[in-house]
């Protein structure tokens, strides 16, 4: 396989990169909807509508934003070549600034009820189908990790094997989905727990990852997305015990 | 006084008229609103576009720029789009456009990728 994979589509080699992500933003809308009609929505179409338009702004400024904050050693190099700036976006800042926007949104219209718990196994499949596009981009997308001599690293091109990251990443995904389907049906969780659930098995799983890939450090030891993720941690993990069933356990 | 005719004696009250916010009651409104919000989607999601094509035309030295122009445009578009669908009659208008221009600009990125190494 020759990376970054691109198709050929007549005259146009279209990348495999824009391809999945284009499918993981459909197949997670559309199945969203398809649970959104099998549960109970105790939202009115209007409130959940203008919640995920909130959701999806507030994701684009905040995929960037954290862009910006990873890379806050370069600035000075990235002032000669602007549209640099322009590049890149993170999952972790797309969650925290979606999660925002929301609980912004939610206060203006008056929701005072957790509304999460339908986006989870969207997210899980929207980013796990994205991130096989990351890996077929290759060097270009910079979510490789770093180099390894185990068996089942991948040379992007260069002659280096590396961690997939982005495999790692997927199986992830796949395992905390399957957390979040059997939590779904747990009597013992409030609403809002699974979102919130998740987004801490996520966030304590990036802080791991990341430590895999080259990334700028920002602080001693962390990059801008772990220290991001521990920030969202204070957030999503208030409930941990709850969450997690180990308030029961120790009981 | 009333303009509605009295029932008979005896003869069952007729249903009340459904509230305008009912499902019932929404069908014209809902078809306005899926329109409106269509409409709002199609403006966000040119803005980018648009704001891409120009931003590559202003800045001829290189066609990234136009990614930037475009970027600036959808992020304020999607903020503007959520002030109007959080107040206001232009609710479903400022949902479609919010979302046009979120999904613009998320897309935008996947498109132009490029090295962030100088």
């Amino acid at each position: 396989m020759r990376f970054p994979v691109e198709w050929a589509i007549g005259p146009w080699a279209v990348p495999a990169h824009l391809v999945f992500e284009s499918l993981g933003y459909l197949v997670g809308s559309r199945l969203f909807f398809w649970l959104r009609r099998r549960t109970t929505d105790f939202l009115a179409p209007e409130q959940r509508w203008t919640l995920i338009a909130g959701a999806a702004v507030g994701a684009l400024l905040g995929s960037k934003a954290l862009v910006w904050i990873q890379h806050a050693g370069q600035w000075s190099a990235m002032a000669a070549h602007p549209e640099s700036f322009a590049a890149g976006k993170t999952i972790v800042g797309g969650l925290l600034g979606g999660t925002i926007a929301v609980e912004g949104v939610k206060r203006a219209i008056g929701v005072t009820r957790r509304t999460g718990d339908l986006f989870v196994l969207p997210l899980c499949a929207g980013i796990a189908i994205g991130r096989i596009g990351c890996f077929l981009a290759g060097l270009t997308d910079h979510t490789y990790g770093l180099p390894t001599s185990l068996p089942w690293g991948v040379d992007f091109g260069d002659g280096i094997t590396r961690h997939p990251a982005q495999l790692y990443e997927v199986a992830a995904l796949a395992a905390i989905a399957l957390w979040a389907w059997r939590a779904a049906r747990s009597p013992a969780l409030h609403e809002g727990d699974v979102y919130r659930g998740f987004l801490t098995l996520y966030f304590v799983f990036r802080i791991a990852l990341e430590w895999l890939k080259p990334n700028p450090v920002l602080l001693p030891g962390l990059s801008g997305i772990q220290i991001a993720c521990i920030a969202g941690l204070f957030y999503s993990a208030r409930d941990a015990r709850r969450v997690f069933g180990w308030k029961e356990r120790a009981a | 006084m009333s303009e509605k005719p009295e029932p008979a004696f005896g003869q069952p009250l007729p249903p009340p008229p459904p509230p305008p916010d009912s499902p019932a009651g929404r069908g014209g409104s809902g078809c306005r609103a899926a329109f409106a919000g269509a409409v709002g989607f199609g403006a966000g999601f040119s803005a980018g576009v648009v704001g891409a094509i120009a931003g590559g035309t202003i800045f001829s030295n290189s066609n990234r720029a136009g990614l930037v122009v475009a970027w600036v445009v959808t992020a304020l578009a999607g903020v503007g789009g959520i002030a109007l669908a959080v107040r206001g009659p232009w609710k479903p208008f400022g949902i479609g456009l919010a979302l046009g221009a979120a999904a613009c600009g998320l897309l935008i990125a996947a498109c132009w990728n490029f090295s962030l190494h100088f």
